[in-house]
């Protein structure tokens, strides 16, 4: 399919990139550069090249980040770098400068393996960061030098039909390298998880945890990855460990016996309900349609509370502001990912 | 104050007198920094006369000059620029040189005074220096002065250098000499004795107290290009190591000289060189890594290999990539690794210094979820001259996450005008005496005393150590990020 480069700034040769940049800055002294991180999207195909360019687009007021699109077809019968510049920009309040960030774009044609590291060393804003969000379907396609260079990698193990094998490779590339790994569908659940995690802070619910029995997931279809990265939370937090699982199912023991998990799916939210059987207490989380809530419901013998609590977005706009505004390790997600990988 | 001289420019058909020399002291006439009575006089083999040569300045000129090329300054230029076609080793092309200066002197008003530029292979020092002094023309009348810019490389090793050293010493003294490393012109290399000794925050914590490490790295992404035949007898630590990086170490490493003149300022440098420590084979081994480039891919294009380039040899064992750890064995300095690395074919151009401090105690925030990073204070020698300082600051929100940013300070923009390139400024320096910037004998013949051990473990020892290969377009050998693995650190990202 041929690439829509309309908005993708101006196209430049590969070798003067850096001219054109300072050539774009130069030009226009009403604008202030700010660049906190390089943000790199690695991405296949040209439809992608375009939405994630309205995707930068957003971000430009929240952060402040050079960002390199570098998009590529492995089918491509030619073997050429094409290669744009641009400038996001917005004004943070009247009478001041505008506040720019640049966008480098390139679109390999053919094999990127070779390619990609030299495109993107080159580009990167000295430094800083780096912060790569790999969007292609397969991880094969990245060359392991690459790896070792990301601080922070961000990837969705959602888009992914079978997560287990990619995410193995990550894993394996990088082994104790310190790049965080930042999995959208762990983020996908974040507000839940402090939302449930509250449920639990009051002294005479605390002891509840070691009592529960039960856990049933509802997600939605395509959505069992997120599902089970949440039962890996709970296993690796309260030190469970898996004995038995069958195709909806998984049976985990810990210290005060076994403790039963369904995952079901259903249309609806991401996780649209998540109910816990804990002794005398249940839990019960509920996402409603055409809602930004969870609706929490705390049933005891004797009284029933309820609680409203910020859901977590599906927008992948938001979820990724979500990830590039919080920084830190993800330890929890690591031990997570290693509980729930029986059920990817 | 520059003064009145004629400038000979040995090697006026050569590449650097098109690309640098003149396009320099075109713009030092443009800007008025040329004194009005100066003139510049092209020496070399090939027959042409003054209005050839000078269309073919003007042509390379207007493509090199930072400012581009003004017609009406250029013409004012070009009257005082002369062609003298000549073998180097003729005598009779040195007598008549010495009466076109005395001509112009009359002339020009240039006083006697004669700046000798040699901007030829160096093996023909030797013998252009011979015949200038056969002839007279290092013999300045009372009141003025003659004087010699050398291009590096100083020779090959110890020996040669102190050859070449011994033949300029023949015809110049030291005072008189110039021994020109561009790098040394560079606004921010001129900067560092600023920044250090002109700023009371930087120079308390300049030492192994608090200082984990300095970096300096030089970068290419070219190649060899055309000098291959060059090159392959060269190598990166000869072309580079030697010269631009030992200069820069020096400068970061010494310490505050008595004032600002040429010999006080050398005096410390030339005591960094002698407190490297020495190394020995078995530290070659370790601590220097040696890389050539493979093919691979510059731009999204193929680019082939070290040995598959012109007029290389296809067996060649020369270096393209080198990276070492060194030690400045002093008080400062005790116990903080110096990591150099220079290499063509890299991922990204660029020259730095590095200065990464120690983290700060991390009794506070040292958790995993809030890793500390060192703060750096980094010096861009090229592109892009300037300083920048990598402070650790806490992410806006609610939880305590800590990140790097960097304060940025660019030559570009701060000052609203250009810098003049390097060789504007050491011309200028030599036509003012001024030496502080060039290199001298002492500096030069240490320096090689130290690299010569690395050639000796590479070349002269039955089991040298392996020359890695590295893809173009990458950061170097896996190799050297092992050397700083091994310590605990990696390679600042460029």
């Amino acid at each position: 399919m041929p690439l829509d480069s309309a908005t993708l700034g101006t196209p430049v040769e590969v070798a003067n990139i850096s001219k054109e940049l300072k050539k774009l800055w130069s030009a226009d002294q009403t604008r202030t550069r700010a660049t906190l991180f390089n943000f790199a999207i690695v991405c296949q195909g040209g439809d992608a090249m375009r939405d994630n360019t309205d995707l930068l687009a957003r971000f430009v007021g929240t952060h402040a980040f050079r960002a390199l699109l570098i998009g590529f077809d492995p089918a491509a019968e030619d073997s050429k770098v094409d290669a744009w510049v641009n400038a996001n920009c917005y004004l943070p309040k009247a009478g001041a400068k505008h506040v720019c960030s640049e966008q480098v774009s390139l679109f390999i044609h053919g094999d990127p393996r070779s390619r990609l590291p030299n495109l993107l060393f080159a580009q990167l804003d000295y430094d800083l960061p780096l912060t790569l969000w790999w969007r292609g379907t397969d991880v094969g396609h990245m060359n392991p030098e690459v790896w070792r260079w990301v601080d922070r990698l961000i990837f969705d193990s959602t888009a992914w039909p079978a997560p287990r094998e990619p995410i193995s490779a990550i894993r394996h590339q990088l082994g104790t390298h310190r790049t965080v790994l930042c999995d959208l569908a762990w983020t996908r659940t974040l507000h839940l998880r402090q939302s449930l995690a509250q449920m639990f802070d009051l002294p005479e619910h605390a002891a509840a945890l070691n009592s529960l029995t039960t856990i049933r997931i509802t997600h939605a279809p395509g959505a069992r990855t997120v599902a089970a990265l949440l039962l890996g939370w709970f296993s690796a937090q309260l030190g469970w460990y898996a004995h038995g699982q069958g195709a909806s199912h998984i049976r985990f023991t810990g210290d005060k016996g076994d403790i039963l998990c369904h995952l079901t799916e259903a249309p609806g939210a991401t996780i649209s309900r998540v109910v816990l059987d804990a002794g005398a207490i249940t839990i019960t989380a509920e996402r409603r349609p055409e809602t930004t809530f969870l609706h929490i419901v705390v049933a005891e013998p004797g009284r029933s509370t309820e609680h409203i609590m910020p859901a977590d977005s599906d927008a992948i706009h938001q979820l990724l502001d979500e990830e590039l505004a919080g920084g830190g390790r993800h330890r929890v997600y690591l031990k997570a990912l290693a509980a729930a990988e029986p059920l990817l | 104050m520059p003064q009145p001289c004629n400038v000979v420019i040995f090697g006026a058909s050569g590449d650097l007198t098109f690309r640098k020399l003149i396009p320099a002291l075109y713009n030092l006439a443009a800007d008025g920094d040329l004194p009005s009575a100066a003139n510049i006089i092209g020496f070399a083999r090939r027959e042409k006369t003054d209005e050839t040569w000078r269309a073919e300045l003007k042509e390379t000129t207007a493509k090199c000059s930072r400012s581009g090329l003004n017609e009406e300054a250029w013409n004012g230029f070009a009257s005082r620029v002369y062609y003298h076609p000549s073998e180097f080793g003729d005598a009779a092309g040195y007598a008549t040189l010495k009466k076109k200066l005395d001509d112009l002197d009359a002339k020009s008003g240039t006083r006697g005074n004669r700046l000798f530029y040699l901007s030829v292979s160096p093996a023909e020092y030797g013998g252009i220096l011979a015949q200038i002094a056969s002839a007279g023309l290092n013999q300045a009348a009372p009141g003025a002065w003659a004087r010699v810019i050398v291009e590096k490389p100083f020779g090959t090793d110890f020996d040669t250098a102190r050859e070449l050293n011994e033949h300029i010493a023949h015809a110049f003294a030291e005072r008189d000499t110039f021994r020109i490393d561009h790098y040394l012109g560079k606004e921010t290399a001129q900067n560092i004795m600023v920044l250090r000794f002109a700023n009371s925050i930087f120079e308390p914590l300049w030492n192994h107290r608090y200082v984990d490490n300095v970096q300096i790295t030089s970068a290419e992404t070219l190649g060899v290009e055309a000098r291959g035949p060059y090159y392959d007898k060269s190598g990166a630590l000869r072309d580079m190591v030697q010269s631009h990086l030992v200069q820069l170490l020096c400068l970061t490493a010494m310490e505050p000289p008595t004032d600002l003149t040429a010999d006080a300022v050398r005096d410390e440098k030339v005591k960094v060189v002698r407190a490297l420590r020495r190394m020995t084979p078995a530290d070659v081994a370790r601590d220097v890594i040696r890389g050539q480039y493979a093919a691979g891919s510059m731009g999204g294009k193929e680019v082939p290999a070290y040995r598959a380039e012109d007029r290389v040899n296809p067996q060649s064992m020369t270096e393209t990539y080198v990276a070492l750890k060194l030690h400045v064995d002093n008080w400062r300095w005790h116990g903080v690794p110096f990591y150099v690395r220079v290499g063509k074919r890299l991922a990204k151009g660029g020259g730095e210094i590095a200065v990464q401090f120690k983290e700060a105690p991390g009794v506070l925030f040292n958790s995993e979820e809030a890793p500390l990073g060192a703060n750096q204070l980094v010096i861009r020698i090229q592109p892009d001259e300037g300083v920048s300082l990598r402070l650790q600051c806490k992410v806006p929100g609610s939880t305590l996450h800590i990140e790097p940013v960097k304060m940025d300070f660019h030559y570009g923009t701060s000052f609203g005008r250009q810098s003049p390139e390097a060789y504007e400024r050491l011309i200028l320096d030599a036509m003012s005496g001024d030496a502080t910037l060039f290199a001298r004998r002492d500096e030069v013949e240490q320096a090689w005393q130290f690299v010569d051990v690395i050639e000796n473990a590479w070349h002269k020892s039955d089991s040298p150590p392996p020359l890695c290969n590295y893809a173009s377009g990458t950061w170097g050998p896996k190799e050297a990020d092992d050397l700083m693995r091994l310590d605990g650190r990696e390679w600042r990202r460029m």
